[in-house]
């Protein structure tokens, strides 16, 4: 199971949003893309999800350009977790898990047993099962977080896509659906999220990609990208940085509050 | 949450489920039932039966019935039966449909124009002195042209695909019934103004099997793909980017739901007139009842509409002298339920 985005350009209009960005996510690995808000990360997941196909380039699942899938197809290789879902109607959990088993059943089909046992099993990968009858709209962000993940399991992907999955949830959540989703690609899922924390993305990801101005800055291990100057260039800010535990963690503080 | 009917679902879930359509069904056959009894030659249980055995071609049941009673029974009571049950289960079905495909709980059937349109179809057939039959045609024709022009509109907007809908259907909608308006100033006001006026205000006095006819067709067009596809058309309720992220190709879904959607509320409004609140209170009615999934709720929303739409003729045909046009019944029982249902603190919706 492998991801792959070759030289991707977009432009809105004459404004040009990505310039020539390419990158390899294979087995198992977390990728995070790291930029400011505008960067252009929200519009290359969408051009990784298809749900813009007017780019120059090519966006590669398992070597198979996405644009010649049919819509089926794709959702059965790569599922799509977004910063947050809202559907109108008050859907059981199981109901919304059901949703991801989709791309396994016919046109006009309704999910049957084996259904049932793809949701259940989504559910217990993540823990989650004695959450099946609860309604969707009356649980916590966290835990309506982990109903996606687990509908996007339920649909018999390797690969997510998330969109800051973390942006809406608070310190305890964040920190629990990282290490979810880190578990995830030990077990062989590949994960590629964007997001706004550059301390998680250092703690959780194999490889991270930075992007200034619809470019890519820099790319590679945490620790080669994630370096003071980089963060300080990308968020426009002056820091300093910390390693902490070995060079396992580091933060990075504005100037200002030292 | 404990008054809730909803958590019937909970725990050993499909059991109480199929219960619940039981139940419904057994509502629909006693509403069925009382409307074809009632009214002023009253018709036995017994004397139906012998009447549908008679016509299924089985002889030797002469005496049991008399012929007033047979022609009350197959030309009168029969086909405002089956018209009232297919309006009822079109608009709710429609309504559904409709809350789905534009992620919102308060869309109803006329929410493109279908109504409207419909209405306008009408004036101008009443205006130009058409046949009853032709009336009917024009509202249906009128009803689809307008929901056409909303949705050709909408492929010219910038903004979003789902709130360019509603926009350009309140766009439509609003023309029409200026249309309407212009017709009625203009129109006789001695004979033409007055049947515009009630015809506006829905009603299915007089149906006729011909009718009936009529619309089965498109009914049975716009049922069919609904019914099939109505566990899919949960998915659209999350959002496009999110269904076809799971493998639902959203915009061929919705323009075929929107499709079936429009062909109900187009066939039903042009035998009935203007009836509102029942595609809107119906699904929400039992969305409090058997939950949110498609699955379920498509069809309660089919035959608890139709045993609604048979009983509100029922009481609109007994309950004064003459008769009061569905809409105003609809509107007056559907107006406090709908206000009882938003004001509950609730989970299903």
């Amino acid at each position: 199971m492998s991801i792959e985005v070759k030289s991707l350009s977009y432009a809105y209009g004459k404004r040009e949003i990505l310039n020539d960005i390419s990158l390899n996510a294979g087995e198992g690995e977390l990728i995070s893309i790291i930029g400011k808000n505008g960067v252009g990360k929200s519009t290359l997941i969408k051009c990784i999800l298809r749900l813009l196909t007017n780019y120059k380039g090519e966006v590669l699942v398992n070597g198979h350009n996405t644009k010649r899938m049919s819509v089926m197809a794709l959702a059965s290789l790569v599922a799509y977790i977004p910063q947050e879902s809202s559907p109108v109607f008050n859907f059981t959990v199981e109901d919304i898990v059901l949703m991801g088993t989709c791309p396994t059943m016919g046109y006009l089909r309704s999910p049957a047993k084996y259904q049932k046992e793809l949701a259940m099993s989504a559910l217990s990968k993540l823990g989650i099962e004695d959450m099946k009858n609860r309604y969707f709209h009356q649980l916590s962000g966290g835990e309506k977080q982990l109903v996606i993940i687990a509908k996007a399991l339920a649909q018999g992907t390797k690969i997510l896509i998330m969109d800051e999955p973390t942006s809406n949830l608070d310190f305890g959540n964040q920190i629990r659906i990282l290490e979810r989703a880190r578990a995830l690609c030990n077990e062989g899922y590949t994960i590629v999220q964007c997001t706004h924390n550059p301390e998680h993305s250092y703690m959780f990801s194999d490889k991270v990609i930075a992007l200034k101005e619809g470019r890519i800055l820099s790319v590679g291990k945490p620790h080669e990208v994630l370096s003071c100057d980089v963060v300080s260039d990308i968020y426009g800010l002056e820091l300093c940085e910390s390693k902490l535990y070995d060079d396992k963690v580091r933060t990075w503080i504005p100037k200002s509050a030292v | 949450m404990n008054q809730n009917p909803i958590e019937l679902n909970n725990g050993n879930g499909k059991i109480s489920v199929s219960a619940i359509m039981w139940i419904l069904t057994a509502l629909l056959l006693v509403t069925l039932l009382l409307s074809v009894c009632l009214g002023r030659y009253p018709i036995g249980a017994g004397e139906i039966f012998y009447m549908v055995m008679d016509r299924l071609g089985f002889g030797g049941f002469d005496g049991s019935f008399s012929h007033q009673q047979e022609l009350a029974f197959w030309n009168v009571r029969m086909p405002r039966l089956i018209i009232a049950f297919l309006v009822g289960a079109a608009l709710s079905v429609a309504g559904c449909t409709y809350q789905t495909i534009f992620q919102n709980p308060m869309a109803s059937p006329d929410i493109l124009g279908a109504s409207s349109g419909a209405g306008l179809g009408a004036a101008v057939a009443i205006y130009f002195g058409f046949s009853s039959w032709s009336i009917t045609a024009m509202a249906f024709m009128f009803s689809l042209a307008a929901v056409t022009l909303s949705y050709i509109l909408s492929l010219y907007s910038k903004s979003d695909r789902i709130l360019a809908l509603v926009f350009s259907g309140i766009v439509i909608g609003s023309l029409c019934k200026a249309g309407v308006s212009y017709i009625k100033l203009v129109a006789d006001p001695t004979n033409q103004l007055p049947s515009i006026t009630y015809w506006l205000m829905g009603s299915i006095v007089g149906a006729k099997n011909s009718e009936a006819a009529f619309i089965i067709w498109p009914m049975l067009i716009g049922f069919t793909p609904l019914m099939l596809l109505r566990w899919r058309m949960n998915i659209l309720s999350l959002g496009d980017a999110e269904a076809k992220t799971t493998g639902v190709n959203a915009e061929r879904l919705r323009f075929v739901s929107l499709l079936a959607a429009t062909l109900l509320t187009a066939a039903a409004v042009s035998v009935s007139g203007l009836i509102g609140w029942v595609g809107l209170v119906i699904p929400h009615m039992m969305r409090r009842v058997i939950g949110v999934n498609l699955k379920y709720l498509l069809p309660a929303s089919f035959i608890f509409g139709g045993s609604f739409m048979v009983f509100v003729d029922n009481f609109s045909r007994s309950v004064a002298k003459t008769e009061i046009p569905l809409g105003i019944v609809t509107a007056f029982i559907g107006a406090p339920i709908f206000m009882y249902i938003i004001t509950r603190r609730r989970s299903g919706q």
